[in-house]
């Protein structure tokens, strides 16, 4: 109990405010994996893109959306993908593998903070290298992209936020499996899939079979995604924006909390084998 | 003043016993069977401010596991560790602010950035004060020669350079203890003797303790003024090399240069009983003798006469004693054939 309220101090935030950078600094390092990512996600839009257009040629548009609702659905979707997928999960469970983590826990940080901390200098990286030249292609050459500069806009970034911690969370906890199970990068694999499938990326939840996505609600997922799309689509009525935002805030707090739990009880089985 | 304190520490790891063949991994997935191996067996010691200690022993005799616990990346799973009154694994985020850790076989700078992006960056971790800050990055610039490769990435450098920058980043935020696992690996000679003399010099200047394992026995009798002789997890020795030497090595070694060799056998007939043939060639008589056998005064004598009868050939001899590698050996084999 007393390592869990040791945790939760809120460490002085100057030297996570230097690893954000540092991470920055590491995922600039390399100019041409920069650009050849940079090129990589437009082929993922048009493929997108294209697949739409054909859906609602085909007269399968039956979905609650209209075509440029649906587009701008899943641009939104793998602009946000670029900055919440981080392969956070593989570099946590790869650095317990190899035993790099020793590295870590011989300085004075938290673990869970510190890789947060990477994670959002990552995340500032593509922000600033992918995301917002995307965004800015989309604006200017896809006339049925939805830009709506309202509250709602705001309500965006404040679910977008919440959304990307949410997924971090869920990348650590993975990550964290390492500990317990040394080789994780199938669970690390199917999990990543699951949660695309069912956090609405691949499809919004709202066209799933009802039973499965009154479950889906339930769960945390959505606020991947799903919910902050909706905002941006304008498909959530404001007065149910507070009660949503404090549910999605409990769940991340749940699983911040889960893997304060869980990373303890991996340090204390952690062998780091070999010198 | 004791900065180390550790009592009847342990750690036994399970190890799963790998069945053979296709059978035994079908088999080790329904019924794993484990083996308990003691890392660590009931070790107790202490440190005191400003001394170099040398942790040394064979492979998988738990220098590694004791090390990790000492800097509080591994849960010991019995016993105490206390270093300056922390308890290194429970308060690791206020511990590990006062000491330095360098892995010879894993550098802690980061791969992508320069050698001054990564210091800095420690500087903000430990929070070393500015003007501290400038002081010890000076010292430690002049120190270890790193002026030419502060803003080379430091995957850009080689060994010896990787490792001069890692452990002057150790060094960065003054600690008062240092703690390096096989520092000299990979490493030349001409660096490994630089190396030894920037840790003699900041032992002498800051006072620092270092703790150090390593397997090149020459550095650590070079370095250490105490030694810890670790096998299958138990100490075997704790004290100074020279107390090493006076209880589990009192023999000496002799040894005789020859001009002329059809003396040889000559020569051998006239040797006291005390002194042993260890090996011979045709210039060279390599004999061993134990010093509470034979008095140095009646060895003296003997070479005395030697050397006065021409016909012998006899134009050099050395007194040597017996180097850390042997002692070493010969204390780890007394100790198997004790406990079989």
């Amino acid at each position: 109990m007393s390592i869990l309220m040791q945790q939760l101090r809120f460490s002085p935030m100057r030297e996570y405010g230097s690893i954000v950078k540092m991470s920055l600094m590491r995922f600039a390092a390399y100019k041409a994996d920069l650009v050849i990512h940079f090129f990589t996600y437009p082929v993922v839009f048009i493929a997108q893109f294209c697949f739409i257009t054909a859906m609602f040629t085909q007269g399968l548009g039956q979905t609650g959306y209209t075509v440029s609702q649906l587009l701008t659905y899943y641009s939104m979707g793998w602009l946000l993908r670029m900055i919440n997928h981080l392969g956070m999960d593989v570099s946590v469970s790869q650095t317990i593998l190899s035993g790099s983590i020793a590295n870590l826990l011989i300085k004075p940080v938290n673990h869970h903070h510190y890789v947060l901390s990477e994670a959002l200098g990552k995340a500032a990286g593509r922000m600033l290298f992918y995301c917002t030249p995307a965004f800015l292609l989309l604006c200017l050459c896809v006339k049925k992209f939805e830009i709506n500069l309202d509250i709602n806009t705001l309500w965006f970034i404040v679910f977008a936020i919440t959304g990307f911690m949410i997924c971090f969370e869920l990348q650590y906890f993975i990550g964290c499996t390492a500990f317990f199970i040394t080789v994780n990068f199938q669970i690390a694999w199917i999990l990543d899939m699951i949660i695309r499938l069912v956090s609405g990326l691949v499809v919004p939840i709202s066209l799933f079979p009802k039973v499965m996505a009154s479950l889906l609600e339930y769960l945390p997922f959505q606020y991947i995604y799903y919910v902050p799309i909706q905002i941006w689509l304008g498909k959530v009525p404001a007065e149910k924006m507070l009660s949503c935002l404090f549910v999605g805030f409990c769940w991340l707090f749940l699983l911040y909390f889960v893997n304060v739990l869980i990373r303890n009880a991996g340090l204390k089985k952690l062998a780091i084998s070999g010198g | 003043m004791k900065i180390i304190e550790i009592s009847a520490l342990q750690k036994t790891y399970r190890i799963n016993k790998k069945k053979k063949g296709v059978k035994g991994i079908i088999s080790n997935l329904f019924r794993p069977e484990y083996v308990f191996k003691k890392a660590v067996n009931n070790i107790s010691f202490d440190i005191e401010q400003g001394d170099i200690v040398g942790l040394i022993g064979p492979n998988g005799a738990g220098k590694s596991s004791l090390i990790k616990m000492l800097v509080g990346i591994m849960k010991p799973d019995a016993g105490s560790v206390k270093v300056f009154g922390y308890e290194p694994f429970r308060q690791r985020r206020l511990y590990t602010k006062n000491i330095g850790v360098v892995f010879g076989q894993r550098s802690s700078l980061w791969w992508d950035l320069s050698v001054i992006d990564s210091f800095e960056l420690l500087r903000k971790i430990y929070k070393v004060p500015d003007a501290q800050y400038d002081e010890t990055l000076a010292y430690l610039v002049k120190t270890f020669d790193l002026q030419s490769l502060l803003h080379q990435p430091v995957r850009m450098l080689s060994l010896g350079q990787k490792l001069r920058c890692t452990i002057a980043s150790a060094m960065l935020h003054s600690p008062d203890i240092l703690f390096l696992d096989e520092p000299t690996i990979g490493l030349d000679v001409l660096s490994i003797d630089q190396l030894l003399s920037i840790l003699e010099k900041m032992n002498r200047e800051r006072q620092t303790t270092i703790f150090i394992t390593s397997h090149d026995l020459n550095v650590v009798e070079r370095l250490c003024r105490r030694i810890l002789l670790v096998y299958n997890g138990e100490i075997l020795f704790n004290g100074s090399f020279p107390d090493a030497i006076k209880r589990f090595n009192t023999y000496k070694r002799l040894r005789l240069s020859l001009s002329n060799k059809d003396k040889l056998s000559e020569l051998v007939e006239k040797l006291p009983s005390e002194l042993k043939v260890e090996s011979s060639n045709e210039t060279q008589l390599v004999l061993v003798f134990n010093h509470q056998e034979l008095s140095y005064d009646r060895l003296l004598d003997f070479l005395r006469l030697l050397l006065l009868d021409k016909s012998t050939g006899l134009y050099e001899f050395y007194l040597e004693k017996p180097d850390l590698n042997e002692l070493i050996l010969t204390l780890f084999y007394s100790y198997r054939k004790d406990n079989k």
